[in-house]
């Protein structure tokens, strides 16, 4: 009877991945946006309905019809108001994956550390029908069973809704073919936003149900929203019923996996599964709308700048004191891994999130190969078996793309390290590795500049060649670069290597700074996400760009660590979303002549559009043109002149 | 260049599914070098699917294309284009991440030639020259009109250095000057030694420009020849005009 216990254990735990999973097909099937923000919405319920209970003695159920509501009205405001915007302004969908991930990725950052920020991280239990029942001969608690009952009836509720009425074939239709759906009369913007309020909604009853039998803490939320993606991809988007299916299967895989092999493979055999079926079908899932995009455009010939930078940088450690050197290596490291990151990522304009998994390798290659045997050949390891793996995520740039990419390296990122943990855990018998190596912060700072040196060298040659055009053709359109005898396979490979070793070697030489080191210290994905965002913030498509973004975020990220760690995260997020909104092409548009005037224009034109929108909801829709100087003054910091323009919006005043 | 030769382009019995529809099904033609085929039919007809297959975006259910003689079939998109055939895409695909020249000289940088970047810089320049490009060098796809976007096209797949070059509508949308202007253009082509096979609806370009025709329904070939002939078949009016004429 024991496997049966698993099984239904497995039912409860599929019956919520499927319910998120159904929330999340909305919102990415339906409205179009990958919300990576997604579960945060389930932690705040979650909190909710512990708050709820520890306070007011409100029942988690009287909560749960509470937070529904709430978090429909705020994912529809969210959606309206800050997504819809972002989707409209772009035409081409490649380009509108890439924002909607980005900007719901940095909302989860602010979500995530004002939680914390609010809450610490600590679990937050509650009890609530923690009594036993008995089904069918089975024990098991009533909280559970009502789980298990509440997210099936759910998932029938939202199934029947799609497939009976009237508003579930519009919702259909438009997951069907967005484009042609308007053709029928279908009012695209108003039932996206409702069935991304929905969605919403659903994480809020998840949350809630969630709390009654497991802890609530602030980074619950991705973790679940990896879950649903998953299942969402293995059920195919926009199908309610694959979804409801995969999710079921999937928790009961979990719990046999725990039973049967291994508790701590659990996540491991989850990511193998759902690598395999990204793998294996990706052909109606993976349409991929190749992007153009002004963002290539900028190249900068400083390089007499850049080489008096480095002349300074050389000199650096015989002024610097120790603290001013640890700061540089910092600045270094992440120059390193975003510039390395960006070699492939920039011109190709693949996200991928798996540099953790390659700066890790490299660190912990040190970490256990150089204690005993020498600096030399560990590194020689590490980069041996970085390139196997970076060969193979590069044979899956062939298959895969756009967010589809993005969550097969992260999958693979925790892959990796899951893969380290269980094996350092089971086989080495230890929980990690002490280190000491005679390498001081010097040599680590030079060997740094030296590899820093290495891929900006690399990148500069690779540009002046026709590798440069040639990548440059690949990423906007790869059919024309194939078309006109470019071998893709061949250059994405390579570049993806090339790339991913200098990731590998910034974690080889990054190791000796640890005197103790294990898995999640190797393999913080905290890595990944600061790569990317550093890149990208300082713009990928250039080689100077990544640097730019990388020496403002570790400066912040350095003092604000210090006085107020949890806004560190609220930082990166609003950073994020500022990126996204403002200087698309990264800090490095903005030296470019006209670039301030575009990213004020672009806040303008936001603006404008949210007290338009605004506007029109007052006087019934009309479609009179707020006045145009107005946003431009650019005096007022972004956060008061919006004040200022929608009291002004509100009062009718133009 | 007589028809005694070896024919450049052979294409034989090729067929290709999607799903339970045949876009094509044992369309069999030969090109000789050096001459254009033209390549008719309603829309839907397979044109462009035949054209894909043959510059190897699509794979062919069954059947075989050969170039000179060599098995085209099976081949990537990358390894046709070194083999000799290039072609324009039916609405032009230009990337504004480079500029106008660029777009060409990096195919003359790949391709058949594999120039160095200046050489195929020079190259590029001489090829929009020649096509007739009236814009900038260094303007961008989204800053330019139409008919150099085609332009670009054309000259980017020249760039390529290909023996049989594939258009597909690459007259389609011009204005009665530019039309005049593109015929010329095609047909300076051919007499410089290119073969040609082009997929189109002017009518016009097909009688002055095609030595012979293919006219393409519902993915079978129903009639072949010189376009006097062909385009007086009763098969062909009954396609494009419909019965009881």
């Amino acid at each position: 009877m024991l496997v049966f216990d698993f099984l239904l254990a497995g039912l409860v735990i599929g019956g919520i991945y499927a319910l998120i999973s159904i929330g999340l097909n909305l919102q990415y099937g339906v409205a179009r946006v990958l919300n990576l923000a997604y579960g945060e919405f389930l932690m705040l319920a979650g909190y909710g309905a512990f708050w709820g209970v520890t306070l007011i003695g409100a029942p988690p159920l009287l909560t749960m019809l509470v937070a529904a509501p709430l978090a429909f009205a705020a994912s529809w405001l969210l959606f309206r108001y800050l997504l819809h915007p972002l989707l409209e302004r772009s035409r081409d969908a490649g380009k509108r994956e890439i924002d909607s991930i980005l900007a719901t990725f940095g909302l989860l950052f602010v979500l995530q550390g004002a939680a914390l920020a609010a809450w610490t991280g600590t679990d937050r239990f509650y009890s609530f029908l923690a009594t036993p029942v008995n089904v069918l001969g089975i024990v098991m608690s009533a909280n559970r069973l009502l789980v298990l009952v509440a997210a099936l009836l759910l998932s029938g509720a939202i199934f029947a809704l799609l497939q009976l009425t009237a508003v579930g074939r519009a919702l259909r239709a438009l997951a069907a073919s967005p484009h042609t759906a308007p053709l029928v009369g279908i009012d695209v913007a108003r039932y996206s936003a409702g069935a991304f309020a929905l969605g919403g909604a659903l994480a809020a009853i998840a949350g809630v149900l969630l709390s009654t039998f497991i802890g609530i803490n602030p980074t619950i939320g991705a973790a679940f929203t990896m879950k649903a993606l998953i299942v969402v991809v293995m059920g195919g988007i926009g199908h309610v019923l694959g979804g409801l299916v995969a999710g079921l299967v999937l928790g009961m895989a979990e719990t046999m996996a725990a039973l049967l092999i291994d508790p701590g493979l659990v996540t491991v055999i989850n990511f193998a599964i759902f690598s395999i079926v990204l793998l294996w079908r990706p052909q109606g899932l993976f349409a991929r709308d190749p992007g153009t995009g002004a963002a290539s455009r900028l190249r900068l010939g400083r390089h007499a700048l850049g080489a008096i930078v480095l002349a300074l940088l050389l000199l650096a450690p015989a002024f610097a004191n120790a603290y001013w050197l640890s700061l540089l290596v910092n600045i270094l490291m992440y120059v390193a891994l975003a510039t390395g990151w960006a070699f492939f990522c920039g011109p190709t304009r693949y996200v991928s999130l798996a540099a953790s998994a390659f700066f890790g390798l490299g660190a912990y290659a040190v970490a256990v190969l150089a204690p005993d045997y020498s600096y030399p050949l560990a590194l020689a390891a590490a980069l041996g078996i970085a390139s196997v793996l970076s060969a193979f995520v590069g044979l899956a740039t062939l298959r895969l793309s756009g967010m589809y990419f993005v969550i097969f390296t992260f999958g693979l990122a925790t892959l990796v390290r899951e893969v380290v943990t269980w094996w350092e855990f089971n086989v080495a018998q230890q929980a990690g590795r002490h280190l000491f190596l005679s390498i001081t912060t010097t040599h680590i700072y030079y060997q740094l500049l030296a590899l820093c040196a290495l891929i900006i060298v690399l990148w500069l040659i690779r540009d002046k060649s026709r590798m440069g055009l040639a990548l440059t053709t690949l990423g906007a359109d790869e059919t024309v670069a194939r078309q006109i005898g470019i071998n893709t396979v061949a250059l994405k490979i390579g570049t993806f290597v090339v790339s991913c070793l200098t990731m590998t070697l910034a974690g080889a030489i990054l190791a000796p700074r640890w005197s103790y080191m294990d898995a999640t210290v190797a393999f913080n994905p905290n890595t990944s996400f600061l790569t990317v965002i550093m890149a990208l913030l300082g713009g990928a498509t250039s080689v100077w760009g990544p640097m730019l973004g990388v020496i403002p975020l570790v400066l912040i990220s350095d003092y604000l660590s210090v006085t107020v760690p949890y806004y560190f995260s609220v930082v990166l997020g609003l950073v994020l979303l500022a990126i996204v909104f403002l200087v698309p092409g990264g800090l490095i548009g903005l030296l470019r002549p006209d670039g301030l005037v575009a990213a004020r224009e672009r806040l303008a034109g936001l603006l404008r559009g949210l007290a338009r929108r605004l506007d029109g909801r007052r006087t019934g829709g009309s479609r009179t043109e707020p006045a145009l100087g107005a946003p431009a003054a650019p005096s007022l910091p972004p956060s008061r002149q919006a004040k200022r323009w929608l009291s002004a919006a509100r009062k009718g005043e133009p | 260049m007589t028809g005694a030769a070896l024919p450049l382009l052979e294409v034989c019995d090729l067929s290709r599914n999607f799903g339970g529809l045949a876009a094509l099904d044992g369309v069999s033609f030969k090109v000789a070098g050096g001459s254009i085929l033209g390549l008719i039919g309603p829309n839907g007809s397979g044109k462009t699917t035949l054209l894909n297959i043959v510059c190897g975006r699509l794979e062919a259910s069954r059947g075989e294309v050969r170039l000179a003689g060599q098995p085209m079939t099976g081949r990537s998109p990358e390894v046709v284009c070194r083999a000799g055939i290039a072609g324009t895409f039916q609405l032009a695909r230009i990337p504004d991440a480079l500029d106008a020249r660029d777009n060409v000289a990096v195919a003359a940088m790949y391709g058949r030639r594999r120039l160095d970047v200046a050489a195929a810089r020079a190259e590029a320049e001489c090829l929009l020259e020649r096509v007739g490009f009236a814009g900038a060098l260094s303007a961008r796809a989204d800053a330019l009109a139409y008919f150099d976007l085609k332009r670009i096209e054309l000259a980017r797949a020249l760039a390529c250095a290909p023996e049989l070059l594939l258009l597909d509508e690459w007259l389609a949308g011009l204005n009665p000057t530019e039309l005049e202007a593109g015929i010329a253009l095609v047909r300076s082509l051919k007499d410089d030694g290119l073969t040609i096979v082009m997929v189109e609806h002017v009518m016009h370009a097909i009688r002055s420009l095609c030595g012979q025709i293919v006219v393409l329904n519902a993915g079978r070939v129903i009639a072949s020849g010189t376009p006097e002939a062909a385009l007086a078949d009763r098969d062909v009016i009954r396609v494009y005009l419909g019965d009881g004429l």
